[in-house]
């Protein structure tokens, strides 16, 4: 990829949180000694790039009244995977739709996460998915509690 | 949720969907939304505290910047889950962590700055908590979060 040493530095100090204030890259910009100018031209130059996925608030599902939430795991030995992933990916309850490498022990490798805000609608929401992608045998896999929720830091080792 | 009213909304979405990349995000979020910088600064300082808005900043991609990112389950005795979310709470790279309704009980995400650094660390913590721990990397990604519907 590239981006240079500014950049991860940008990075460090923009992947938490940003100040809430009138010139939140101020402080950044002094910092490093570059202008709040340069920064944000590079914050778009990594947007374009993809390394930044976007700027902006990160929500938690059940505060923003997402409360019923699972993670539905689907076999995909019959049909095509890439065309149910996308099927998957169409629907805006779910947030997060991968094909993984799975272990034989656990045959079920495409990942959805589904967000609803009633246990009723969660399970109209997986009947649909099942229906318009043909896969009818699949897990749901539901939080019981959770350990950690953080954010990633890069570049802090 | 209830106690959010159509200008937290609005300044939700915007914040999940349309963030101003400028030198005075919230300045133009207040121009936007027609209140002021203070109003907005408040209004989102009292999203935080409610635990509505987790974080403001960037998301970034991990395999972008290099990392390796897995999915990771195992089987764990209830009685060393504490200890386990312990010991998981002292690991950076390992984000997020639950405990699931399955016969694989704990799940966790793993992001390290290289194949490497996974394999050392799955490897400390099957031998401190006598498990085993699979591994699934995604070999293709369909979506990722967009932004979550304030309607």
């Amino acid at each position: 990829m590239n981006y240079d040493q500014v950049d991860k530095d940008i990075i460090k100090m923009i992947q938490t949180d940003i100040p809430v204030s009138e010139r939140p890259y101020k402080a950044l910009a002094d910092m490093i000694n570059i202008s709040e100018q340069e920064i944000v031209e590079r914050i778009k130059m990594m947007q374009e790039q993809g390394v930044i996925r976007r700027m902006g608030a990160v929500l938690r599902h059940q505060r923003a009244g997402y409360t019923v939430n699972a993670m539905v795991a689907w076999k995909t030995d019959s049909i095509d995977a890439d065309q149910a992933g996308e099927i998957m990916a169409g629907y805006k309850e779910v947030s997060h739709c991968y094909f993984r490498e799975v272990p034989e022990s656990f045959p079920y490798p495409l990942f959805t996460m589904i967000h609803a805000r009633t246990e009723e609608q969660l399970k109209r929401l997986i009947d649909n998915i099942a229906i318009s992608t043909g896969l009818y045998d699949y897990l749901v896999i539901k939080s019981k509690q959770e350990l950690k929720k953080t954010s990633m830091e890069y570049f802090n080792s | 949720m209830d106690r959010l009213d159509d200008i937290d909304k609005r300044l939700l979405d915007i914040l999940q969907n349309q963030f101003p990349v400028a030198v005075n995000p919230f300045q133009a979020i207040a121009d936007k939304l027609g209140i002021s910088l203070s109003d907005v600064v408040q209004r989102i300082e009292s999203q935080k505290e409610m635990g509505i808005i987790r974080r403001v900043g960037a998301i970034i991609d991990a395999s972008r910047v290099g990392y390796k990112s897995t999915l990771c389950a195992c089987k764990m005795p209830e009685h060393i889950i504490g200890e386990f979310a312990a010991a998981v709470n002292d690991i950076p790279y390992i984000t997020h962590n639950y405990v699931r309704d399955h016969e694989l009980n704990i799940w966790f995400t793993l992001t390290t700055p290289s194949i490497e650094d996974r394999g050392r660390i799955i490897k400390e913590l099957e031998a401190a908590f006598h498990i085993i721990i699979i591994c699934m990397p995604a070999q293709k990604v369909y979506k990722i979060r967009v932004s979550l519907g304030m309607e």
